[in-house]
């Protein structure tokens, strides 16, 4: 089937081809089949409009924020470099900390520190 | 609400020396506080439910006396039927129990009073004596217990009563509803650098108690045996007026010694509480330091047959320290 199609793409691009395939290939059905769609494909590519529609355009450009030329990209990267940055150290974070406490890093800060004292207010349970 | 003045009751109890921990002297923030004693008999029965059969109630703030009545039993009759009710004068009851209550004390989980109770039978007093107390809330404390011999049980079956008195602190409507969100943590450290900490949340609704539990934090010993410490407890706590969050902390801590190998492990295990009170602003946590181990238990590891080891617990846990962090929090829709 391979076959089939190179010869036919070639043909299609206006290369030169092996008459002899040409026709081995045309004269199976598998073949036929393929050269119609070839065509067919052409075709419909060559219909659609390449450029986007005008409506399409006009919303678009109101969408954006107009902003100075040569500080678009260094000022993307700066932003995925932070974003990076922040994701990673949350995802270390959360991976260190999940082997110890599901749900919260750590304890909170106390601001207040009791301690039991045995038989005051820390006793044996009967 | 109880009227009456206690001022000498106050006074008797400081001349006889009893007194009731710390709470003998109501604080100036408790003295709003509004609390509910409740008298109520129980009963069991041959033929019909179990259950509380009467309630009296009264509502007294510290320093204020009231008193509470129950009756089971019509008079003349030896059984318990019919006639059961509060606040009966005693005379027309087969058995009537009456306590005179002073309200000494009222915080959060330490409801201090002094109660006089009398029970009679067929109008005549029987039974009864004075005592001082620290009633938790939601506890209910046994007062008396009567027996129903066979023949006299009735057509109702009553074999027994019990009575009870218990004291609640009464929640203010504008905060009854409110929903407390706990966040505690149990952290224990062995003073080598290991640690190890556990999170979990409980929630309860104002004035009532809330329940935790952590996962044991255990060591296989060479023997066979294991050791675990595991921590749990209960807090209780209510929103204030001025936004401080005011809470009853009890943790618990179980010490225990198994033989983890067979199926059903024998196990060895001392269990401590304690309760401290404290007030907490917003966002604010409070750590709470268990005392270190002591004591020990012994158990064959492995082989039954074989002599008890012997675990030294302040020995094996020396320089451990087990806390509780509890942070507290009103929710909000």
């Amino acid at each position: 089937m391979n076959d089939v199609f190179e010869v036919l793409s070639a043909l299609l691009d206006g290369e030169d081809v092996d008459i002899e395939r040409l026709m081995g290939v045309l004269a199976t059905a598998d073949g036929r089949d393929a050269l119609a769609d070839f065509l067919r494909t052409r075709q419909v590519v060559r219909a659609d409009d390449a450029d986007p529609h005008p409506e399409f355009v006009a919303r678009l450009r109101s969408s954006l924020v107009p902003r100075r030329p040569g500080l678009v990209r260094p000022a993307l990267a700066a932003a995925a470099v932070l974003v990076l940055a922040f994701l990673g150290g949350w995802w270390m974070g959360v991976h260190r900390d999940a082997a110890r406490a599901p749900g919260a890093a750590s304890p909170p800060a106390v601001t207040r520190t009791l301690t039991f004292e045995r038989n005051v207010d820390w006793h044996d349970v009967p | 609400m109880g009227s009456k003045a206690v001022v000498a009751g106050l006074v008797a109890a400081a001349a006889t020396g009893l007194s009731i921990g710390a709470a003998q002297v109501p604080p100036a923030s408790a003295s709003r506080t509004v609390v509910t004693v409740r008298l109520r008999v129980s009963g069991t029965s041959t033929v019909a439910p179990s259950g509380w059969w009467a309630e009296s109630v009264e509502h007294l703030r510290a320093g204020e006396s009231g008193r509470v009545s129950v009756n089971a039993g019509k008079i003349g009759a030896q059984s318990l039927c019919g006639g059961i009710g509060a606040g009966a004068s005693s005379s027309d009851a087969a058995h009537a129990w009456t306590a005179d209550i002073v309200l000494i004390s009222a915080s959060i989980d330490r409801i201090g009073v002094r109660v006089s109770w009398r029970r009679f039978d067929g109008g005549a007093a029987v039974a009864g004596d004075t005592r001082e107390l620290v009633l938790a809330e939601q506890t209910r404390y046994p007062l008396d217990f009567l027996s129903v011999s066979e023949p006299d049980r009735g057509g109702c079956g009553a074999a027994s009563a019990s009575v009870e008195i218990s004291a609640d602190v009464a929640e203010p409507a504008s905060l009854a509803e409110t929903i407390l969100d706990y966040e505690i943590w149990r952290v224990h450290e062995d003073g080598r650098g290991g640690r190890w900490s556990e999170r979990t949340l409980a929630s309860a609704r104002q004035g009532e108690q809330a329940e935790f539990w952590f996962t044991p934090v255990t060591w296989p010993l060479p023997s066979g045996c294991d050791v675990a410490v595991k921590v749990s407890g209960e807090i209780r706590g209510r929103l204030r007026d001025d936004g401080t969050i005011e809470m009853a902390v009890s943790p618990s801590r179980r010490l225990e010694h198994t033989v983890p190998a067979i199926r059903f492990p024998d196990r060895r295990a001392g269990s401590e509480t304690g309760k401290k009170v404290v007030d907490v602003g917003p966002g604010q946590s409070v750590r709470f330091v268990l005392p270190s181990a002591t004591g020990s238990s012994g158990l064959p590891c492995g082989d039954p047959q074989a002599p008890a080891l012997r675990v030294d617990w302040a020995a094996l846990l020396a320089n451990h320290q087990t806390s509780i962090i509890v942070r507290p929090s009103v929710r909000r829709q």
